[in-house]
């Protein structure tokens, strides 16, 4: 029978994904929880139940308190001024300017690059004897900055690399929805009299919302997991000075090879973004802009 | 005829606009441009008292890295010393490629199933949506959190520093990605088409393979490109489950400077060799790449 055909065609093409997703992501996944509560041993390979141990090691330990904030303080600064950014020049790039195409492939350049591979570009350029950034700035009077070197600053050398990599995610989102508005719309408004300030918070903006918001979330989503220019960049220091949560997970599980702690902390991690995701978009939808 | 809200406005706003424009695109540039002129450079130059910017104009280029990386040795250097840093480049190279093409063609062949079944079949149990859902909230976990777990299943296996292990865990990853994609893609595609085969005696599979998989060709490259970009890329999962025989390309390059304090042309030819790929696939599908990245959020 042709329905009963159809009815196999239409589990074994879903099925066979599922399944994977299930062995190779969802079981590892139950498997960390019992990983979370474990002791493990390298060599012997065995696993030592040890019950909530783990999670209460970390509310003693102040190094997962500041590793977390100082996440938080990454991700905060880099999404937010990647999206001040990607604003501006989405508004720029909006406008009749020549060379559009030639912009928009450059710009986007920064994006696909492996992380590891553009951190060791930063590095030569943020060098401190040697470094083009500090020759730049010579030009302008100021005295080389050691920008490795130094808690603050090693900060904002990651979150440089990051703005370099992501802006252009931003800016070409907000555009896409920037473009989605009809022209005619625009036209009207400005033979109604409206002021281009105006048009940009009374329409713009508001069609736009629901694109940044989702873009927002995407990035905040990803800008967690930074790993591999922490690695290369400053390996977690000067000190702990730029040691994120991912970074001191993977010190503590790979380094230490207290995988059971490692684990209990990337589960607290995952926890509490996700409750905090679903506050979150739960808000946006309440307030409207979320559909 | 051109609407006059986004006309360029007077001078001294054109003034502005093209000077963040030239500034974004000199910060963007510039630093894939010193890694291109930094391969070229050799001890001397490098360690010049001021960085230098021009070939042939403020530095003689060198092709020390480049010879380097073909594992060769310059005239009068000591052998033992460039095998040193470099490693078994080759192998490594091949790794890279190997774990990066089988992942995505498994990630590909995945995602397209998954793709097509979510856009024309109805599954009333689970429900299309939450399935969708399902399948991209693979993609909130950070991977340090899966690397753990896996660690230790591949340590019982018997697969660590072996690429099995690499190609498994990188097409887990990539199919949320590339599911979306394809899904995407699928959904924008006529029913009636494959219908219409359908009806002309077609099975399901023959209106697959030969209606809607031509049509959706440039949707399939495109994600077959992003899993092998993000394969190629990877370095978190590699690191941490890899020790020699399965190294990755990116994973031979962080181990570079810890060898011999910093040999900036040799960093700098091996990091264009990883960017070179990436770089390409952003000049010619840079129409997807938004759409992508977004996973579908936004269309362009």
């Amino acid at each position: 029978m042709a329905i009963r055909a159809e009815r196999r065609i239409k589990y074994a093409m879903m099925l066979p994904v599922l399944i994977f997703i299930l062995a190779l992501a969802i079981f590892p996944l139950i498997f960390s929880i019992l990983v979370s509560l474990s002791q493990w041993t390298p060599g012997t390979g065995g696993l030592r139940f040890v019950g909530l141990k783990n999670f209460l090691d970390m509310i003693r330990d102040p190094r997962f308190a500041r590793s977390f904030s100082l996440s938080f303080i990454y991700v905060g600064s880099a999404v937010g001024i990647e999206l001040g950014l990607g604003m501006l020049l989405a508004m720029i790039l909006q406008k009749d300017v020549t060379g559009k195409n030639f912009f928009r492939v450059t710009y986007m350049l920064p994006m696909l690059l492996s992380p590891v591979a553009i951190s060791y570009v930063w590095k030569m350029i943020l060098d401190y004897n040697r470094g083009p950034l500090n020759y730049f700035l010579g030009w302008l009077g100021i005295a080389p900055v050691e920008w490795l070197g130094k808690g603050g600053t090693a900060l904002l050398s990651l979150i440089l690399v990051d703005v370099w990599q992501w802006t252009p995610f931003m800016i070409f989102t907000i555009l896409a929805a920037f473009e989605s508005i009809s022209e005619e719309l625009y036209e009207a408004a400005l033979v109604d009299g409206a002021s281009h300030a105006h048009v940009f918070f009374h329409i713009t903006l508001p069609v736009a919302f629901p694109v940044i918001i989702t873009v927002v979330l995407l990035r905040v989503i990803d800008a967690f997991k930074v790993f591999d220019t922490v690695y290369v960049l400053t390996g977690g220091g000067p000190g702990t000075a730029t040691e994120t949560l991912n970074f001191y997970i993977y010190l503590k599980g790979f380094r230490a090879f207290n995988l059971g702690y490692g684990t209990a902390m990337s589960w607290v991690q995952l926890i509490i973004i996700s409750v905090m995701f679903t506050y979150l978009t739960r808000f946006l939808h309440r307030m409207g802009v979320l559909r | 005829m051109p609407g006059t809200y986004f006309k360029v406005r007077g001078s001294w706003q054109k003034v502005g606009i093209y000077a963040v424009l030239l500034f974004w695109l000199f910060f963007t540039l510039f630093p894939i441009y010193y890694n291109v002129v930094t391969s070229f450079k050799e001890h001397e130059t490098v360690y010049a008292p001021r960085p230098k910017f021009f070939p042939f104009i403020d530095f003689k280029p060198s092709l020390l890295g480049w010879i380097h990386l073909l594992g060769r040795t310059a005239p009068g250097e000591p052998e033992y010393q460039v095998m040193k840093i470099l490693g078994n480049r080759a192998v490594y190279l091949r790794n890279s490629v190997v774990v990066a093409l089988v992942s995505s063609l498994i990630t590909v062949t995945l995602g397209v199933m998954a793709g097509y079944a979510l856009t024309r079949f109805v599954y009333r149990r689970w429900s299309n949506e939450n399935i969708a859902f399902f399948i991209l909230s693979q993609r909130m976990f950070p991977p340090v959190a899966l690397a753990m777990p896996f660690f230790i299943l591949f340590n019982t296996l018997g697969l660590l520093d072996n690429i099995l292990s690499l190609i498994i865990v990188y097409s887990v990853m990539n199919l949320p990605l590339v599911t979306w994609i394809v899904k995407e893609f699928f959904s924008d595609l006529p029913r009636e088409l494959e219908e219409a085969a359908m009806v002309d005696g077609c099975s399901r599979f023959g209106a697959l393979f030969s209606v809607v998989i031509p049509l959706a060709i440039p949707g399939i490259a495109v994600s077959f490109l992003f899993a092998f970009i993000f394969a190629w890329n990877e370095f978190l999962v590699a690191l941490t489950l890899t020790f020699e025989n399965a190294k990755t390309l990116p994973l031979q390059m962080a181990g570079l400077t810890t060898l011999r304090g910093p040999q900036y042309w040799d960093i700098a030819a091996s990091s264009l060799v990883i960017i070179i790929p990436p770089l390409l696939v952003t000049i010619f599908a840079n129409r997807y790449i938004i759409r992508g990245l977004s996973l579908g959020a936004v269309k362009e």
